[in-house]
């Protein structure tokens, strides 16, 4: 059996540990353009981001995002993955549901714009049917944030909750219903707890993502939503990688931190 | 789930709910491209093909998609080859630490795009590998892997190992039991994950960005160098739209190839 | 990279002996050769293939192939090939010519390999002290909806001012830090207001009375465009050439006002890659060329083209600055990049922290 995951230790040793340690190598070094006389290995760059209270405002402002985005994933994926799961001809479901990810994300901002803009759909029509007066601002900030990182993500919870519910037999469910159990009480004591490994599997791949991805957070935000993955690729902009790379650390350290955390927590809720 | 007839029909409107907040911007977004204008426009006037004409005719778009539709094939078939083994062996038996190991495995996924594209440039540079098409290749193939782990794994663990051993016993050779039992017992996770590595390649800025070469200008890069001197035009929307009917088409042909909505479907 | 990279020095140094040896400088040049350039995808690479690119291969035989991006992954590439580069011939913005020296990317510009530098217009060489040309110029100004704002202001500091009042609601599109726009106007405002190259807090602390009122600082020179037609901002710190492209697109509404003092002058830049293919040099030189120039300036009407051998048509002429046209310009201020390039760091540092992202 360690024969089948060679392969893939391999792979990852070579291609993501390696080039990302020589990444990491170079986090102990001032970027060239802030030091030309390079002044040999320094803690600088942690000093920087340790000694200041700015960056840990960030990193609560990144998790935080994070776990909006997942909670609502959750809860708006369920029900449709429920039905998907369950779907006979599934090809326009899937396909629907996929959408966000087949264009390009500067091509969903703009049909962000085109709905939720200042002159927008959505503001338009409650401006018209007289719920609010003035436009409200729905985008360029964390609701915008938050709804365009939501929308993008759900495909991935969805499909990973489907997956999973795909294998509870619907037999099991007619049972509990004979038995008189209520439909509530069917999602809480049949469904739930057997999609448990799905709900850990979307919940790992939205969370990770939502704390890792900066182009909709780019073209969505505004001035305030500040988060770590935007942060480290205006470094990378400005060619301090070194910067870069050590607050790819931290984010690294925090969602590796996070992901055992989960992997153990659902594995001994699965096996008791 | 639901008992009562009102219970299905609200699951259902919900859903639709659902379906149609997914897939709203996108429809606005690629509406663009039928519209007379030549600057994006919503709702469109008037009523033109002219821009798919453009971005037909238009060689570096044209190319840049054959270029990413190449690549984000290949880095599906790659991330099974690579990630499929060791999903089983992970689930086969529990290692010690195993927990740990899960964690590493999945770990390209904690790590932002852009760094990870930088992380693997200088990695290329260093070892004199150069950017290439296998550079692209295999970094595509190191984010995608993730997917397919966690949904693979997530379906693996909700099986019942009782099947298999009753194959076992049966005189099945564990090949065989593997080929005829498990296979199909994953093939969701399968499915779910390899459309996962699929678009995760065919729609990625942040790694392509760093690994691109002349010859291997991605469609996303392509489109977001585009727009460092042009607007948001009718042509990219024209692209975009012929992007969802190809991804469109190839969900058509897998299921008709390879049955995925009836396949996939354990249902007792 | 300390380590890699004085191992890399030997190799280089070692290379580099043992290839004089084998082969004579000359013929090395000669010979033809496929380069590797960088461009933007769209308009901009078919203006380099109906002027620049056959230039080349008229020239020197061999082909030139175009990578696509932006000009930050276009160093990041150069810097991780830097004794075997990725690219022969980059563009970049002018922040990052003296940012690209200083990373020792490029070289100095050999004005004996390209004759076409004398013919250049000097505010387009004398800023980047040899290390780089311009090639095209734009100028940033207010890109205005003139539906909905009758009284443009006549200055940057007007224009901060108003904002900051909420003259103009919140509809106002203003450039970050980190796109080349927004640190040009950023300095110029900062000098308008009394602030120096150490001392940005003048135009940060405006930027802060502005921020309530701008919908967003933007960081693709794609957003202002459809933000304008969509009626989603009326006004934004934007450039001529892109209000011009959006006119032209039918929006007669959105135009281009340029404040006093002036515009700050900024433009795409050429640069040689250091290690790169010695024929390079044709490219560059072909790049700088009128007639060439004059090519892809058909893509681009009202882009200025640093020859200062070019003629444009009338349709362009009328989009153009006059002050451009006569020679003196007397509108562009030149930002010192030089001295930009050592404190955008700090800037940037301050920016975020007060403005944000």
């Amino acid at each position: 059996m360690i024969l089948f995951l060679l392969p893939i230790l391999v792979f990852l040793l070579a291609f993501f540990v390696l080039p990302f340690g020589v990444m990491l190598y170079e986090s102990m070094f001032l970027s060239p353009l802030l030091a030309p006389e390079n002044p040999g290995p320094t803690l600088a760059n942690y000093a920087k981001l340790l000694g200041d209270f700015f960056y840990l405002k960030i990193v609560l402002q990144t998790l935080a995002l994070g776990v909006a985005v997942t909670t609502l994933a959750l809860i708006i994926a369920y029900p449709v993955a429920y039905l998907l799961a369950r779907a006979r001809s599934r090809q326009l479901l899937v396909f629907l549901i996929i959408s966000p990810l087949v264009v390009s994300v500067v091509i969903r901002s703009y049909g962000w714009m085109v709905l939720l803009g200042r002159a927008g759909t959505v503001n338009t029509l409650l401006q018209a049917s007289g719920i609010t007066e003035a436009p409200l601002a729905l985008m360029y900030n964390w609701f915008g944030v938050t709804v365009a990182l939501t929308h993008v993500l759900l495909p991935y919870m969805i499909l990973a909750l489907a997956s999973v519910i795909e294998g509870i037999p619907e037999s099991l469910e007619d049972t509990a219903a004979v038995l008189g159990a209520g439909a509530w009480a069917r999602f809480r004591y049949v469904l739930l707890p057997l999609s448990l490994e799905g709900v850990g599997a979307g919940v790992t791949l939205v969370f990770m993502l939502a704390i890792g991805s900066f182009v909709s957070v780019l073209l969505l935000g505004g001035s305030e939503t500040l988060i770590l993955p935007l942060l480290i690729y205006q470094q990378v902009m400005l060619i301090n990688n070194n910067f870069a790379a050590a607050l790819g650390a931290a984010l690294l350290i925090i969602s590796l931190a996070l992901l055992y955390v989960q992997s153990r927590a659902f594995r001994t809720r699965a096996t008791a | 789930m639901m008992a009562g007839r009102t219970g299905a029909v609200l699951l259902r409107v919900y859903c639709a709910a659902v379906l149609l907040f997914l897939s709203l911007p996108i429809i606005v977004a690629v509406g663009v491209a039928f519209g007379a204008d030549r600057i994006a426009r919503f709702p469109p006037r008037g009523f033109s093909l002219h821009w798919f004409a453009a971005a037909l005719m238009d060689r570096t778009f044209m190319g840049a998609l054959a270029t990413s539709l190449e690549l984000a094939t290949l880095t599906t078939i790659g991330t099974i080859l690579v990630g499929l083994p060791a999903a089983v062996a992970l689930e086969r038996r529990v290692f010690i630490g195993s927990t740990a190991l899960e964690t590493f495995l999945l770990s390209p996924l904690t790590l932002p795009g852009v760094l990870f594209g930088i992380s693997m440039l200088f990695f290329l540079g260093a070892t004199r590998w150069g950017l290439s098409w296998s550079g692209l290749l295999i970094a595509h193939i190191v984010i995608a892997l993730p997917y397919l782990l966690r949904t693979t794994l997530a379906v693996h663990r909700g099986l019942d190992r009782g099947l298999e051993e009753a194959a076992l016993v049966l005189g099945a050779s564990p090949w065989q039991a593997f080929r005829y039992v498990t296979l199909p017992l994953l093939k969701p996770g399968l499915a779910a994950g390899g459309l996962f590595a699929f678009l995760t390649s065919f729609d990625n800025v942040p790694v392509s960005i760093f690994l691109t070469t002349a010859q291997t200008n991605t469609l996303p890069v392509t489109i977001m160098s585009y727009l460092v001197n042009q607007d948001f035009d009718a042509t990219v929307g024209a692209i975009s739209a012929l992007q969802v009917a190809i991804v469109l088409a190839l969900l058509y042909l897998l299921d008709r190839i390879y049955g995925v909505a009836r396949l996939t479907s354990l249902g007792a | 990279m300390p380590i890699i990279q004085s191992r890399r020095e030997l190799l280089q140094a070692f290379l580099a002996g043992s290839a004089s040896l084998l082969v004579p400088a000359d013929r090395a040049k000669a010979a033809p050769t496929n380069i590797v350039a960088s461009s933007f995808a769209g308009v901009w690479q078919d203006g380099l293939k109906a002027g620049v690119i056959p230039c080349y291969k008229a020239k020197n035989g061999g082909d030139v192939a175009l990578v696509f991006g932006t000009p930050s992954d276009f160093v990041q590439k150069i810097m991780a090939t830097r004794d075997r580069p990725a690219i022969d011939v980059v563009i970049g913005t002018d922040a990052d010519v003296f940012q690209n020296a200083q990373l020792g990317i490029i070289e100095k510009l050999d004005a004996s390999k390209v004759p076409n530098l004398a013919r250049l217009v000097p505010i387009f060489t004398n800023p980047y002290e040899g290390w780089a040309f311009g090639y095209d110029g734009g100028r940033d100004g207010l890109s205005v909806n003139t539906k909905k704002i009758k009284e443009v202001p006549k200055s940057w500091v007007e224009f901060t001012e108003q904002v900051a009042k909420g003259r103009y609601g919140r509809a106002v599109m203003y450039p970050h830090l980190t796109a080349t726009d927004g640190y040009a106007i950023t300095w110029l405002i900062n000098r308008e207001l009394g602030g120096n190259l150490n001392n940005p807090e003048p135009a940060i602390k405006r930027l802060r009375e502005m921020k309530p009122y701008i919908t967003k600082f933007w960081t693709s020179n794609a957003e202002p465009g459809t933000a304008l037609t969509s009626g989603e901002v009326d006004i934004a710190a934007w450039t001529d050439g892109r209000t011009f492209g959006v006119q032209s697109a039918g929006h007669k509404e959105i135009e281009f006002f340029l404040p006093t003092p002036g515009s700050p002058m900024v433009t795409i830049c050429f640069m040689k890659v250091k290690n790169g293919a010695e024929s390079g040099w044709d490219y560059l030189n072909c790049a700088a060329d009128a007639k060439n120039q004059a090519a892809w300036n058909q893509f681009f009407p009202g882009y200025y083209m640093s020859s200062i051998d070019n003629d444009y048509p009338p349709a362009s002429r009328e989009k153009q600055d006059p002050t451009s046209l006569d020679k003196s310009f007397r509108n562009w201020i030149l930002p010192p990049w030089k001295e930009l390039a050592r404190v955008r760091p700090a800037w940037m540092e301050l920016w975020t922290k007060e403005i944000g992202a």
